[in-house]
C-alpha cells in the first residue's frame, strides 16, 4: 500500500514537472477552466435573476446555486483524474498503450487513472466553493466542523461515483473497438446532477438515483445543509453509494481486462 | 471550374470521412437528447405555477421549449471542429504539408467544414430532429417565410461559427496546448450565442454588448426568425449585420493566418 502510494506520488511529481515546464500555458488553461466554470454558473444566474424568477419549482435561487456549486466541487475532483478515461478506447486500446500498462506490476486501473492529471480543474473547484459559500450566506447556513467534514466526505464520494460510472463506460472499450466509445453522452448526463432532482420526471429521478447515481454527486448530499425534510436517508447514503459504485466499476474493469486482446502490429 | 473541383473534393472527402464513424451517430443522437432534456425540465420548472401564456423576457413556455429544441437541432448542423483539427495539424507537424499546397488554407478548412455540415444535415440533424420531435413539443414556425429566414440565418451562423473556430485554431500556433481555450470557447459560445437562453434574459449592460457582438448570429437570431419574433422592418438590417460579421471575421482570419503561418516552427524534422 505504502509502496503503491509512493509510486503514484512519483507519477504525480513527474506529471507536475512536465506541466510546469510550460508555465504560461498552464496559466492560460487555468484561466480558461475558471471561465468554463463561470459560464455554466452564469446560465443559472441569468436564468434566475432574483427579480422576475426567484425559484425553480419550489427551490430558491440560493438553494439552486448552492447545489450547483456543490456539483462543481465534486466534478472538479472527478475531472482532475478522469482526463485519462476520456478517449480511453482510442489511446489505450486502439493505439495499444494498454500493453505498456499490463507490463508493469501495478494495478492497471490505478495506472490509467493516475497517469496524468488535470490540474486546471482547481479553477472550477474554487469557483464552485465560492458559489457555495455565497449561497450559504444568503441561506443563513452556519458551517461547523462537522459540516466541513461532511462536505469533504460527500464531495469525494461524489467524485468517486462519477469516476466509477466512467470506468464502467470505458471498460466497454475492451469489448468493442471504437475510437470514441460510448461515454460522450454520459458527460452530458452529468449536468442533470447539478440541479434539484425534483424538477425532472419520475423516470429520470429513478435513473439518477439508482441506475446512474448522479443525484448523489451533489443534490442528495447538499440537502444536509438545507432546512428541508424528505431527503435525510438518501443524503447520508452517499458514501455507501460511492462504495457500491467502486465495486461495480472494479468488476466491470476486471472483466474487461480479462477480455483484452492487444491490437498487435 | 478547376477551383470548384478542387474545393469540391474537400467537401467530398469530409463526407466520406464522416461515413466511417458510425458509432458516433448513436452516441451523438443520445448526446443531443440529453442536452435538450435537461433544459426542457429546467424551463418547465421555471414556468411552474405560472398561468398559461405567461411571458418571461418575452417568451411563453411553448415558445421557450421550441426555442431550446430547435436550437439544439440546429446546433447539430452548424458546429465545426476547425480549431481542433488545426491544433492537431500543428501538433503533429502535418501543417507543413498543407503549407506546400497551392490552396488557400482557410478556404480549405471552411469548405471541409461545409462538407461535414452538409453530411450532418441529412444523416445527423434529421435523425436528431426526429428523436427530439418525438420526445419534446416543438411548434412549427408561424409561416414558411419564417422558416426560410431561419435557414438563411443559420447558414450565416454556420459561417460565423466556422470563422471564429478558425481564429481560435490560429492560437495553436502560439500556445503549447489549446484544449482549455477550446473548452472555454465552447462554453462561452453556448451561453452568448443564446443557445442556452435567449439573450433577452441577460442583464442590460451585457445584453447591449451581445447585441453588437457576432455570437448572436449563431443561435439567438436564427431562433427568433424561427419563432417569427423579428419585426418585418428589421429583417433586412438584422441579416445585413449577420453578413457583415461573418465576412468580417473571415477577413480577420485571412489576415491573421499569414501572420501565424510565418512564425511557425515545427518540432523535430
Amino acid at each position: 500500500m505504502i509502496y503503491n502510494l509512493q509510486i503514484f506520488g512519483a507519477y504525480f511529481a513527474q506529471f507536475l514537472k512536465t506541466r510546469m515546464s510550460y508555465r504560461t500555458d498552464f496559466f492560460v488553461s487555468l484561466v480558461a477552466n475558471i471561465l468554463v466554470g463561470a459560464t455554466g454558473l452564469l446560465f443559472v444566474v441569468f436564468l434566475m435573476d432574483g427579480k422576475n424568477i426567484t425559484e425553480l419549482n419550489g427551490w430558491s435561487r440560493a438553494e439552486v446555486l448552492f447545489i450547483y456549486g456543490y456539483a462543481m466541487i465534486s466534478m472538479a475532483i472527478f475531472s482532475s483524474v478522469a482526463i485519462n478515461l476520456y478517449g480511453f478506447g482510442n489511446r489505450y486500446i486502439i493505439q495499444g498503450q494498454f500493453d505498456r500498462v499490463l507490463l508493469r506490476p501495478l494495478n492497471s486501473l490505478a495506472q490509467v487513472l493516475f497517469e496524468s492529471f488535470n490540474l486546471d480543474s482547481i479553477g472550477s473547484l474554487l469557483v464552485g466553493l465560492a458559489t457555495m459559500l455565497y449561497a450559504a450566506r444568503i441561506l443563513g447556513i452556519s458551517i461547523g466542523m462537522l459540516d466541513v467534514g461532511w462536505l469533504f466526505v460527500s464531495s469525494i464520494s461524489g467524485a468517486v461515483i462519477l469516476i466509477s460510472v466512467f470506468v464502467v463506460l470505458s471498460s466497454v472499450s475492451f469489448h468493442f473497438e471504437d475510437r470514441i466509445g460510448i461515454a460522450p453522452p454520459f458527460y452530458n448526463l452529468i449536468s442533470f446532477g447539478r440541479y434539484p432532482i425534483t424538477i425532472f420526471n419520475r423516470v429520470i429521478q429513478f435513473i439518477l438515483s439508482w441506475v446512474i447515481p448522479f443525484a448523489f454527486v451533489a443534490f442528495y448530499p447538499a440537502t444536509h445543509f438545507f432546512n428541508r425534510t424528505g431527503f435525510e436517508l438518501l443524503c447520508y447514503l452517499t458514501p455507501l453509494v460511492a462504495l457500491v459504485s467502486v465495486v461495480v466499476a472494479w468488476v466491470f474493469w476486471q472483466f474487461g481486462v480479462s477480455k483484452y486482446e492487444s491490437t498487435g502490429n | 471550374m478547376s477551383l470548384i473541383s478542387v474545393y469540391g473534393s474537400f467537401i467530398r472527402n469530409a463526407f466520406l470521412k464522416m461515413l466511417a464513424y458510425r458509432a458516433r451517430y448513436y452516441t451523438g443522437i443520445a448526446t443531443y437528447l440529453f442536452f435538450v432534456a435537461v433544459y426542457y425540465f429546467i424551463w418547465q420548472a421555471i414556468f411552474a405555477g405560472k398561468p398559461e401564456g405567461y411571458r418571461i423576457s418575452g417568451y411563453t413556455l411553448p415558445e421557450m421549449l421550441t426555442y431550446v429544441s430547435v436550437g439544439w437541432i440546429a446546433r447539430s448542423f452548424y458546429f465545426s471542429n476547425i480549431d481542433d483539427e488545426m491544433d492537431d495539424l500543428v501538433r503533429s507537424g502535418q501543417i507543413s504539408v498543407y503549407l506546400l499546397r497551392p490552396v488557400n488554407f482557410q478556404a480549405m478548412m471552411i469548405f471541409q467544414a461545409v462538407g461535414e455540415a452538409l453530411f450532418r444535415i441529412t444523416f445527423f440533424s434529421l435523425p436528431v430532429g426526429a428523436v427530439i420531435l418525438l420526445c419534446f413539443p416543438i411548434n412549427p414556425p408561424p409561416s414558411s417565410a419564417d422558416f426560410l429566414l431561419f435557414a438563411l440565418s443559420t447558414a450565416l451562423g454556420f459561417l460565423t461559427m466556422a470563422s471564429i473556430n478558425f481564429l481560435v485554431g490560429l492560437l495553436a500556433f502560439y500556445f503549447k496546448s489549446v484544449d482549455g481555450i477550446m473548452r472555454a470557447k465552447y462554453n462561452l459560445i453556448n451561453l452568448f450565442s443564446g443557445l442556452l437562453l435567449p439573450l433577452s434574459f441577460l442583464p442590460d449592460w451585457l445584453r447591449v454588448a451581445m447585441e453588437v457582438l457576432p455570437f448572436k448570429s449563431i443561435a439567438y437570431v436564427p431562433l427568433n426568425f424561427y419563432l417569427g419574433k423579428v419585426p418585418p422592418e428589421q429583417i433586412g438590417s438584422v441579416l445585413a449585420g449577420e453578413f457583415a460579421w461573418a465576412f468580417g471575421l473571415l477577413a480577420a482570419g485571412m489576415i491573421l493566418w499569414t501572420r501565424a503561418a510565418s512564425r511557425l516552427t515545427l518540432q523535430g524534422g
